[in-house]
């Protein structure tokens, strides 16, 4: 059978996550607004994952779905507003387990740790489970340029890879695709029969990355969340992909943000309960795996000389069978220090919450007209991507994004740990306007607006003026259908204004204004 | 192990640790950080499921299993080898992986493979998951389960492999009601208990494999097993 749609172009030199700075929306966004077929899969996807997330919250916890949301966001403050000590406290008892914890300040340092351990280890076949975290610092392109052949192993991941293409969401990263398009990597890169059944589709997969899985002799994975108590990483996929690159070679490297900390195990069991109801309206995603240490040997660790020698010898669990040699730990920085230094009410260091669940961008309207997540230039996409992509990468980079939202709320009512996205994005707006990153035209016309809404003469003015030339210069229009209703019709507005007409009409006011029609009420109440 | 892969790359442990303290106005010269406050004191709104009879634990449990598309057999001690001996036949499984803690339970297995004529795979000294792939089944004992989710808990050690749950084709997993936890809350206190130290490696399991990444269409058997079979054993 004959694949049914042409090959797609060639992917454009320009990484879609990776854009040249500063990012402007226009072009992707109008682009994917055009690309019906790409509204389709967005729209489809999203709103079907937004309302089972809204059904499995509401069956699990009912009216006490809010108490819960804030219970998640407490643990999850309370970890952010002590960082300092559960780090240290993680990086204490990750030690004692036998864990190496190395320290990123930024994405290069990351990759440079990663590429020397994988230097060290002799790695050749890099196996490697979806982690965000990874794409934010770009790490796959560094093992490859650095020789070490490295597979996504997360399955829209690689298809993703084969296809030369990137995520568009932090959940569900083929969003944008379809299974014709799954085909034909398969028949192209894998040289597997053509192919459109997701069953079939999953098992040539399931073959092929097991024959690699027996060869890798490194595994890297980002992590969910770091226990401070135990020294523990906590690894979540539906697929069993991380428990693979986590188990089989010899080393595993996770890659992991300081923001992920909580405290105890305890609490990771509320943060498990909203995240995968958040992520797939599952009670827990398929496998959850709590990683401390590296392989038992049955012996303890050599004691790390950062630790003081007063301590008591760490426990050690008994000898394991298998899984690996060498675990290593990176703590990624990359600027959410700075994002934690803001600490005031409303401040961005509420941004740190997210636990990366991908309900905002189900729940958002914005993302989904934007045809998903690659319209945000930056690995994170979406209503959190609009804060935090401008937070930890300057606005003057991303100077669109806190614009990117009608401020509807639904990001806001669906974040488990309650992040308050829309006054995020407004208090983004003010800075931008406090740090003159707002555009001439925009400021004059707000300025205009401001002068105009103070004074109630001017505002009068102003709206007969503003109706009598729209009205003038309008296609006649629909007769009245109660007070106020006469609209009539712009269909060409000259630039700039033509964005919106080029699109839709827009109605001029009626020929009577509210405050108008107002006074003739009241008079005619006051009639007896 | 050379001994760069022991020495700390990237930013100094200290330098790090002391933008964050920074970053949290811990003022100048910084501080040691001061011992978090408590946090909220009960985690019990996020509760879903309250302490009920082990015989009540078990229908739910069963039932919650199966939502997430695991299948459940329910036994008892003296039917158990029986039960096992006829899944395996049922399903063909001419060879098995096992990770089972020595013991009444492990000897139940022994016998049902031999009874099935199903040939158990030796384990190699060297520590890999390798003798895995060929298997036709993995067999496993259970360290817990919970109710809620219906989801079942491994812990890797010296009688527990990472990979028997994970690389065959099929997962039977050996459950006793009585291990049956209510809700994912309770399983902290028999984690951090501090006589016994976490595993390397402790895996909450909900489901087989799954993958919904092609048009959110739901495939099992993705890279772990496509069938989880609960053999529950109860009291």
């Amino acid at each position: 059978m004959a694949p049914p749609t042409p090959e797609p172009a060639a992917p454009s030199p320009e990484h879609p996550l990776d854009p040249p700075l500063p990012y402007t929306i226009a072009a992707r966004a109008r682009r994917a607004a055009a690309d019906l077929q790409l509204q389709q899969f967005v729209n489809t996807a999203t709103r079907n994952k937004d309302r089972a997330r809204a059904a499995a919250f509401m069956a699990a916890f009912g009216p006490r779905l809010d108490e819960v949301r804030s219970l998640a966001a407490r643990i999850r403050q309370h970890t952010l507003d002590h960082l300092d000590a559960y780090l240290e406290q993680f990086v204490e008892n990750a030690t004692k387990t036998g864990a190496v914890v190395h320290f990123a300040r930024d994405a290069a340092q990351a990759n440079a740790i990663a590429l020397a351990i994988a230097r060290d280890a002799g790695a050749k076949l890099c196996i490697k489970a979806k982690s965000m975290v990874t794409e934010e610092i770009r790490l796959l392109p560094a093992l490859e340029a650095a020789g070490v052949t490295t597979v996504e192993t997360d399955l829209g991941e690689f298809i993703l890879q084969l296809d030369g293409d990137a995520p568009s969401h932090i959940v569900t990263p083929m969003i944008h695709k379809d299974r014709t398009a799954v085909a034909r990597a398969f028949v192209r890169e894998l040289g597997a029969p053509y192919t459109e059944d997701p069953a079939h589709l999953t098992l040539i997969a399931r073959a092929h990355l097991r024959s690699l899985y027996r060869k890798a002799d490194l595994g890297i994975t980002g992590g969910n969340f770091l226990i401070a108590s135990t020294g523990s990483l906590v690894v979540c996929t539906n697929e069993g992909n991380a428990d693979f690159c986590m188990s089989g070679p010899r080393t595993h490297i996770a890659i992991v943000g300081i923001e992920k900390l909580i405290p105890a195990p305890e609490h990771l069991g509320v943060l498990l309960k909203v995240l995968a109801r958040s992520s797939t309206a599952q009670p827990l995603t398929v496998y959850t795996t709590i990683i401390t240490g590296p392989r038992s040997t049955g012996f303890q660790p050599v004691p790390s000389s950062s630790l003081p020698s007063s301590q008591p010898p760490p426990h050690t669990p008994d000898q394991d069978q298998d899984g690996p040699a060498h675990l290593h730990i990176i703590l990624l920085d990359n600027g959410r220090t700075k994002l934690l230094a803001d600490g005031a009410d409303g401040g961005a260091r509420e941004i740190l919450r997210c636990i990366r669940c991908g309900a905002c961008l189900n729940a958002c309207p914005v993302y989904r007209k934007v045809g998903g997540g690659h319209a945000y230039g930056a690995v994170y996409s979406g209503p959190i991507g609009a804060i935090l992509t401008p937070s930890l990468k300057g606005l003057r980079n991303y100077p669109d994004l806190p614009h990117a939202s009608s401020l509807c709320g639904g990001c806001s009512e669906a974040c488990p740990v309650r992040i308050d996205i829309p006054r995020h994005l407004v208090r983004l707006r003010r800075e931008m306007a406090a740090s003159g990153l707002t555009g001439v035209r925009r400021r004059i016309a707000m300025r205009l607006w401001a002068a105009i809404l103070q004074r109630p003469a001017f505002y009068r003015l102003a709206a007969a003026a503003q109706r009598s030339l729209l009205r003038a210069a309008a296609e006649p229009g629909v007769p009245p259908a109660g007070p106020c209703t006469d609209h009539r019709w712009l269909t060409d507005l000259p630039a700039p204004l033509d964005g919106w007409t080029a699109a839709r009409d827009f109605p001029t006011p009626p020929s009577s204004s509210f405050r108008d029609w107002w006074r003739t009420r009241r008079f005619e109440e006051e009639r007896p | 192990m050379t001994m760069s892969i022991n020495t700390n790359l990237g930013e100094p442990r200290d330098d790090f640790l002391a933008r964050v303290r920074a970053a949290l106005r811990r003022g100048h010269p910084i501080a040691p950080p001061p011992p978090p406050t408590p946090l909220p004191p009960s985690l019990e709104p996020a509760r879903l499921v309250s302490p009920a009879s082990t015989a009540d634990l078990a229908d739910l449990f069963a039932a919650r299993a199966q939502a997430v598309g695991m299948r459940i057999t329910r036994t008892t001690d003296a039917d158990l080898s029986a039960r096992l001996a006829a899944l395996l036949t049922q399903l063909g499984i001419r060879s098995a992986a096992t990770s089972l803690t020595p013991g009444p339970l492990a000897d139940a297995v022994h016998a049902a493979l031999r009874a099935a004529d199903c040939a158990p795979i030796p384990r190699p000294a060297e520590p890999t998951l390798d003798h895995h792939y060929p298997a036709d089944a993995g067999i496993t004992d259970a360290h817990a389960a919970i109710a809620e989710s219906g989801s079942i808990v491994l812990r890797s050690g010296p009688h527990h492999s990472r990979g028997t749950h994970l690389v065959p084709p099929i997962h039977i997993a050996l459950l006793r009601a009585t291990q049956i936890l209510p809700d994912l809350l309770d399983l902290a206190p028999t984690l951090a208990a501090a006589s016994s130290p976490l595993p390397s490696c402790t895996l909450i399991i909900t489901g087989p494999s799954k993958t919904a990444d092609i048009e959110g269409i739901l495939v099992t058997g993705i890279h772990g097993p496509r069938e989880v079979h609960i053999l529950l054993i109860d009291e």
